[in-house]
């Protein structure tokens, strides 16, 4: 279960330990965070612990107290904060200068902004507006289809069609673009069908909120912030106090993350995954013990860091007055392997989740409900998984082209599929009620056995180039030897 | 039986599996809130095609439109009423 935000955690009788006490539950530190010195303080101790871990603290320090002071000029001043700390768009620009050396163009950000931004705000606009105006369209009852149509069908013309100079730069700046910003368009676009109406400040407010997102929204679209946007004082406050926690709880972990980096590889010198599976395919492996070493630190270093990642994020939307549950959430304690689907990467479950697990499953089989839920986690776990990753590194199209990166992405398909079939067999057996299993089984058997899987399978989660025959090769040598 | 007596009965056996005893109002936010999941909106969705015979697939779905109890029985009266559900 995520971790509830507004409630009491009731599951169990008396007092649990916290390492962070639950200042939200105290009356009297609430009215406190409501007056202007309790906000200060809460600001502060947040601006410290961030200045630590992010370099552009400042800028959102000054941003996030004027949100805490004027609540009622959040969207706006989310919106101006992003586009003032990602120069107006985030956009990869290290491929667009190699196409520009390549073809011979100059690239500046007049050009940028004219032939590419613009259009493509515009075009977002304009899908938005069509959804809203017409909800029972053919556009409006399945988006994603034809986004990824487009999207496609430009990523087509960019690799193959007889372009040069600015018109290839530009095809290829638009492909990056689109693929940066894909599913905050789809969550608009879903949103505006359920309002009736584009309201585009809203929507463009959550396009890579400056909190900071990959191509996963965080947290999700609009309605979704909606629902969770602070609406008084009091929940402003609680939102505050519950956003400085995580980031000093962020801060606690990335010490951990830090020593536990210096311990794994300077002190006991265990190479990485990577350098494990290069000697290997080279010939020249390193011994077997050393490679489970490397597969279990890499693993552990990989959950620590995105962990800090997600609650720097997430401790920022809080402080901006969004009530957000956290991206990683004790992954550790799943005792399913669908349970640390949740846990680990929250919001890229929820993207899969509301884009292809739900539209599929309210749609086939469903005189079967096992079969419904096998063939809506395939969906999502799997064939979705790979589409967002495919479209997320859509670089290496450009740097391998389009056959070879389709080819490369067989070692991805594979853990998606090994993912998917796990998640399916987790979920309908979560359905079937099971007998009490004892503390042993809860606590350390089952997780045990959850952590083993993600563990095995991370030797296939991998969008580079490279066969999958070696990395079975590797996962049988890590158990034979051989 | 009341509709959303129907519903809440439902949720408070659904929240009982999971180990979830603490108590919960009408207008609670469960989804978002985090007490319940994708797999237990699965359920939710299942619960009420069967039930109250809604199609999902025509009035299209989303987690919010499932949050809480109130949406819930918004969703089944709509239903019953013939009006088309926004999702």
């Amino acid at each position: 279960m995520q971790q509830p935000l507004s409630l009491p955690a009731t599951t169990k009788k008396g007092r649990k330990f916290r390492l962070i006490p639950k200042f939200e539950d105290d009356p009297r530190i609430v009215s406190f965070a409501q007056t202007v010195v309790g906000k200060l303080v809460l600001l502060a101790i947040f601006g410290l612990v961030l200045s630590t871990m992010d370099e552009g603290w400042k800028m959102k320090l000054a941003f996030l107290s004027a949100m805490a002071f004027l609540p009622q000029l959040r969207w706006l001043l989310v919106l101006a904060c992003t586009l003032v700390l990602t120069s107006f768009f985030s956009l990869d620009q290290g491929f667009l200068n190699s196409i520009a050396r390549a073809e011979s163009v100059q690239l500046n950000q007049l050009k940028l902004a004219a032939l590419v931004l613009l259009p493509f705000v515009l075009a977002c606009a304009a899908f938005m507006l069509l959804a809203a105006l017409r909800p029972k369209g053919l556009f409006a009852r399945r988006p994603l289809p034809w986004l990824l149509g487009i999207f496609f069908g430009l990523l087509l013309i960019a690799c193959y069609a007889p372009l040069h100079g600015s018109a290839r730069l530009v095809a290829w700046a638009l492909v990056f673009v689109f693929s940066s910003y894909f599913w905050f368009l789809a969550y608009a676009i879903s949103d505006c069908v359920a309002v009736g109406k584009a309201n585009l400040l809203h929507q463009f407010a959550t396009f890579r909120a400056f909190w900071g997102s990959t191509a996963v929204p965080i947290p999700k679209g609009t309605s979704h912030w909606r629902r969770i946007e602070a609406k008084t004082p009091e929940d402003l406050a609680v939102t505050m106090i519950k956003g400085v926690k995580l980031m000093v709880w962020c801060l606690l972990l990335s010490y951990v993350n830090h020593y536990y980096a210096i311990v794994v590889q300077q002190k006991l010198a265990i190479p990485n995954l990577e350098q494990c599976l290069n000697a290997f395919t080279g010939g020249k492996p390193f011994p077997m013990v050393v490679n489970w070493a490397s597969l279990l630190g890499d693993f552990l270093e990989g959950l620590l860091w995105f962990a800090v990642w997600g609650h720097i994020v997430i401790a920022t939307c809080r402080m901006a007055g969004f009530r957000a549950l956290r991206n990683t959430y004790a992954p550790l304690s799943s005792r399913t392997v669908a349970e640390y689907w949740n846990r680990y990467y929250y919001y890229f479950k929820e993207l899969l989740v509301d884009m292809f697990f739900y539209p599929t499953f309210v749609r086939y089989f469903k005189r079967s409900p096992k079969l419904r839920i096998f063939f809506a986690t395939f969906a999502a776990a799997s064939v979705g998984n790979v589409i967002f990753h495919f479209m997320r590194d859509i670089h290496n199209v450009l740097k391998w082209g389009l056959p070879r990166s389709i080819v490369g992405f067989q070692i991805y398909v594979f853990y998606s599929l090994i993912l998917a079939l796990g998640i399916s067999i987790s979920q309908v057996r979560a359905r079937k009620p099971h007998a009490s299993r004892g503390w042993l089984h809860q606590r350390i058997a089952a997780p045990a056995v959850v952590f083993s899987f993600y563990c095995l399978v991370h030797v296939f989660d991998s969008t580079g180039l490279g066969g999958l025959g070696s990395r079975l090769h590797f996962l049988l040598y890590l158990f034979s030897g051989r | 039986m009341d509709p959303q007596q129907e519903i809440r009965n439902f949720i408070e056996k659904l929240l009982r599996k999971k180990g979830d005893l603490g108590p919960f109002d009408d207008a609670e936010s469960l989804i978002l809130g985090g007490r319940l999941e994708s797999i237990d909106a699965v359920e939710i969705v299942m619960f009420l095609e069967n039930r109250f015979g809604l199609n999902f697939a025509e009035i299209g779905f989303d987690q919010i439109s499932i949050d809480s109890i109130n949406l819930i029985h918004g969703l089944v009266r709509s239903h019953d009423s013939g009006e088309t559900a926004k999702p």
